[in-house]
């Protein structure tokens, strides 16, 4: 009996050892992010490599902020916006063609759907180039439109929401029919407020990709006040070739929205982007 | 009676509606236009494409660039997937048992998957630097620190290290809540005959998991078969095209050579191999159709 208990000990501290050692390897290049924002560009491509910001400022900071006439906070503006607006957009388009297809009938319901989903399948690169022609045809080149409206086919969107429609009781929008709901009353009034949970999901999902992608934005934009983050700190790579402070510093600043967002909704993200295992 | 079903119809239909323009638009339209510009030839300054028939695609499987790009990008895929896979699992058994402790770790592991990949990047880039952390720690056990970016292979490694930290949490997130939907019974029956904890996790999880584990790789392998912005900003393709992925191959010929039609012609080649491997998901999860897709 002593045998085992020691021997579950034993376990249970490597268990711990092994956890802690994963958590480190991923909270290590967080920290020296935060401590190389602090540093100027010469000590961080120095060696020893510095784990403490001593001597640090903020001076990286200053300097993103205010470079070209705050062209950061334009970038940052740029992302917030697109990311936003596309979100709305795809939680309203989504959950109205879900309703459609999860509460209600119409000749062609099965095969529009499974065409629907059958796209999903198709990688977005496939499609890449001819978006590109379309947009540019379009005028949509260096605009707002190109980085918001192509986002908005978001088949996914519509499968998740159908299948979160689906759980909703027909004798719940029933009752407000016979009310004297209109059909769409019930679909603002009824259907999206109680799917509010389900729409926070996707919107978590769908804004957390947006605020990330750089394929895109990359190809459609290259004027610099209209560029996102990702794409924004990616030209500072390219600009200077190697790590500076204030890459760090840009890097860390565009972290803090979202990590504000996690602290207040862990559990929600948790499953928000687990979402995408259903996608495959 | 005629006239109100037509009447709901519509309201059906207008309900449709946005998202059918927008669909498409951007997504059918654009499916179409693919194959069309596969079998044609210009770029994106013409007004008019030539047709060329499959040229395209003979062009794009005799291309070395193409050629080196397909291997590369399977030898990530080799790589990678059943790392990534094998750490998922092993995780995943460490944290499903829900305590403060693993909730902790829960929240730890989460804070990659918020990252963007440029940003990933650049925190991986700084790690693996010449004079980085990991150079350091290299030098204080006695190694010769490896200069990641310049050797042919260590530059794959650095794209693969870079994808695995930013990514591979993400399958520990998945595993763990199959492991949480298996009923409670199973478990405790395993116990009382008297299993031990590796023979319940082999004997007893992964068989219950055994959907999860096949919805996980082949999405890791359809991701890593996909990558495209780790490579763009880590490597940039280099050295010497050592770390050049199909996407990447794509991006370059259409966008950097506006050679538009070869992209095309690439870009279907790809989704064929994406359309491979969704089959053979298919194939092993009808094998023994046990109808759950992944236990919620």
């Amino acid at each position: 009996m002593n045998k085992y208990r020691i021997k579950k000990k034993v376990f249970s501290a490597l268990k711990i050892f092994v956890l802690v050692l994963l958590a480190f390897i991923i909270l290590f290049p967080f920290w020296q992010l935060i401590v190389s924002s602090m540093m100027q560009t010469n000590q961080i491509i120095s060696y020893p490599p510095k784990f403490w910001p001593e001597n640090g400022s903020f001076a990286n900071y200053i300097e993103v902020l205010t470079m070209q006439d705050g062209v950061y906070l334009r970038w940052m503006f740029n992302s917030i916006f697109v990311a936003t607006v596309n979100t709305i957009m795809v939680l309203l388009v989504a959950s109205m063609a879900g309703y459609a297809f999860a509460k209600r009938n119409f000749p062609g319901k099965k095969i529009l759907f499974t065409i629907v989903i059958a796209t999903q399948i198709i990688p977005s690169v496939t499609t890449l180039i001819p978006l590109f022609l379309i947009v540019s045809k379009l005028g949509w080149v260096n605009t707002y439109k190109s980085l918001i409206f192509p986002g908005v086919a978001n088949a996914f969107g519509v499968y998740m929401m159908t299948q979160f429609m689906k759980d909703i009781p027909d004798s719940l929008l029933e009752a407000a029919i016979i009310d004297g709901s209109s059909q769409y009353g019930v679909f603002f009034r009824i259907v999206m407020p109680i799917t509010v949970p389900q729409l926070s999901l996707l919107a978590i999902f769908n804004f957390t990709g947006q605020w990330g992608s750089l394929t895109w934005p990359l190809i459609t934009v290259n004027e610099t006040a209209m560029k996102t983050i990702p794409l924004g700190i990616a030209s500072m790579k390219d600009l200077n070739g190697t790590l500076t402070g204030g890459i760090m510093a840009a890097s860390l600043i565009s972290f803090i929205p979202l990590l504000i967002a996690f602290i207040f909704a862990s559990d929600k993200f948790i499953e928000g982007m687990t979402l995408g295992a259903v996608k495959g | 009676m005629k006239k109100r079903r037509i009447k709901e119809y519509a309201i059906s239909y207008s309900f449709l509606l946005p998202f059918a323009v927008f669909f498409i638009t951007f997504t059918l339209i654009p499916i179409g236009y693919v194959f069309y510009l596969s079998m044609h030839d210009g770029n994106f300054l013409q007004a008019h494409f030539d047709w060329v028939g499959l040229k395209n695609f003979k062009d794009v499987l005799v291309s070395p660039d193409f050629q080196k790009a397909f291997k590369n990008t399977f030898i990530y895929m080799l790589i990678e997937v059943p790392v990534s896979q094998f750490l998922g699992i092993f995780f995943a058994l460490l944290i499903k048992k829900k305590t403060k402790f693993t909730h902790f770790c829960e929240i730890v592991y989460f804070l990659p998957m918020l990252l963007s990949m440029v940003v990933a990047s650049v925190l991986i880039s700084y790690i693996l630097s010449n004079n980085g952390p990991l150079s350091m720690l290299f030098k204080v056990f006695g190694l010769k620190p490896i200069s990641w970016l310049n050797g042919k292979f260590s530059a794959k490694m650095a794209v693969m290290i870079l994808e695995l930290w930013k990514g591979g949490t993400f399958f520990i997130f998945v595993y763990m809540s199959a492991m949480r939907s298996i009923p409670l019974d199973c478990i405790e029956s395993a116990k009382i005959d008297g299993a031990n904890v590796v023979q319940e996790s082999i004997y007893v999880v992964l068989p219950l998991i055994r959907n999860a584990i096949i919805l996980c790789v082949t999405m890791n392998t359809i991701w890593q078969f996909q990558i495209f912005e780790s490579v763009y900003m880590l490597t940039n393709g280099g050295p010497l095209g050592a770390t050049q992925t199909v996407i990447y191959e794509i991006y370059q010929y259409s966008f950097k050579y506006y050679r538009v039609g070869l992209g095309a012609a690439a870009s279907l080649m790809f989704l064929l191999v994406i359309l491979v491997i969704y089959g053979v998901e298919n194939l092993l999860l009808r094998e023994r159709d046990t109808g759950r897709r992944l236990a919620k």
